[in-house]
């Protein structure tokens, strides 16, 4: 004995919050331009930690063009708790926080290496190539000057 | 998940007293596995006063809390919030002392009492601590930052990542250079001068952490979020630095 589904125009645009209760969805539902049809995952995932309830307060709680960011938040913290029931998204920021440490760490010891190069770059410069720069600036030639008897210009 | 995010988590967990900064907060995890909020940012964060507890030796401070209030029937916050008796073998009463309603508060609006049991239910019980505050650190963040939440932290930190690691390439770049100048045989020493091009360090892989892209601190992070943990942590440690 087959059964047909009668089809109506709600059943082909629910979205998937409406899909997931099993309920009509009404033209003005809060959920609709979020959670599509084509996406249930997104809904099931959100609503695991969440709840729907929840989502749509927050979701009245805040204009309109400011609830897809929302929704996407929710969705990848739901995503990062799926993945790690313990720690969640702060998994995430404690890893990144250590990341900036090792980091930070290693730009101080590079910096501190670069210094050290840098001063030894100075210390090191014979004193000729120091005269052969001056003579250079000032256009004077020196040459035949006493080298233990130079004036400076 | 990629292993490289859980091992980070569980050691830091178990072995390591870290801090974790942002601008928002500071937040640093203690040996005995719990979360704490130093009580200097007490101003910042409602409920950094149960850092004292944390501090103070988190897990037998709690169970003696447990205790209390099943010993002198003293409700935990939960079932405070909830109106109802709290039983002794109350799911809550470990993780939300007396002390600290607002914590369960933050908690139960984001999450909910029952999404919270389920989710405790799912984990083992040495790890449920962790799982509580860092359920309360996430729901604090929303309060805090109703349309990104803890989004907002991972941007931003994210973006220091990046900043970091371009500042620390240059390092290497000018240290490679210098170090090439010292180089004996007659090569010019001004660096200026030198005609061997800075060695451009090996490229990294991606930090496995989604990059979301550029945003006003902790406001707007981008609405294309990635999948979390779409690649392997590739982080050098210091001991390999100039090569992968």
């Amino acid at each position: 004995m087959f059964r047909f589904h009668k089809l109506d125009k709600t059943t082909s645009t629910r979205c998937a919050v409406c899909k997931y209760f099993r309920r009509r969805c009404p033209p003005d539902c809060i959920f609709a331009p979020y959670f599509p049809n084509d996406n249930p995952h997104k809904f099931t995932c959100v609503h695991r930690f969440y709840g729907a309830s929840n989502i749509s307060k927050m979701l009245e709680e805040l204009p309109v063009y400011l609830r897809a960011e929302l929704v996407e938040s929710l969705y990848y913290e739901a995503k990062c708790r799926v993945q790690d029931p313990v720690y969640g998204c702060v998994g995430i920021i404690s890893s990144l926080h250590q990341q900036i440490q090792v980091a930070q760490t290693q730009l101080a010891k590079t910096q501190a290496e670069i210094s050290v190069l840098n001063a030894n770059f100075v210390v090191a410069q014979p004193p000729s190539s120091l005269d052969e720069s001056l003579v250079q600036q000032n256009g004077v030639d020196h040459g035949l000057d006493d080298p233990f008897n130079t004036w400076f210009y | 998940m990629p292993k490289g995010c859980t091992v980070v988590a569980s050691q830091q967990a178990k072995n390591l007293i870290y801090y974790l900064c942002s601008f928002g907060s500071i937040l640093f995890f203690h040996p005995l596995n719990t979360l704490c909020f130093p009580s200097s940012l007490s101003s910042l964060l409602p409920f950094a006063s149960y850092s004292s507890i944390c501090r103070s030796g988190g897990r037998g401070r709690i169970r003696g809390i447990m205790a209390s209030s099943s010993s002198y029937n003293s409700p935990c916050a939960a079932c405070k919030f909830l109106r109802r008796k709290c039983m002794p073998g109350c799911i809550f009463a470990p993780y939300f002392p007396p002390e600290e309603p607002q914590k369960f508060a933050n908690v139960h609006k984001i999450f909910g009492a029952s999404n919270v049991t389920k989710l405790l239910n799912d984990i083992l019980p040495h790890q449920r601590e962790d799982a509580v505050n860092s359920l309360a650190y996430e729901a604090e963040a929303r309060v805090r930052d109703p349309v990104y939440g803890c989004v907002g932290a991972i941007s931003f930190l994210q973006r220091q990542v990046d900043r970091l690691q371009k500042e620390l390439d240059a390092a290497n770049a000018d240290l490679i250079r210098f170090a090439c100048n010292e180089i004996p045989g007659g090569m010019p020493v001004m660096p200026h001068l030198s005609s061997i091009q800075p060695v451009t360090p090996p490229q990294r892989g991606t930090t496995g952490i989604p990059a979301l892209g550029d945003g006003i601190f902790y406001q707007s992070p981008p609405s294309n979020f990635p999948y979390p943990y779409a690649n392997q942590l590739q982080w050098s440690h210091p001991s390999n630095s100039g090569g992968n």
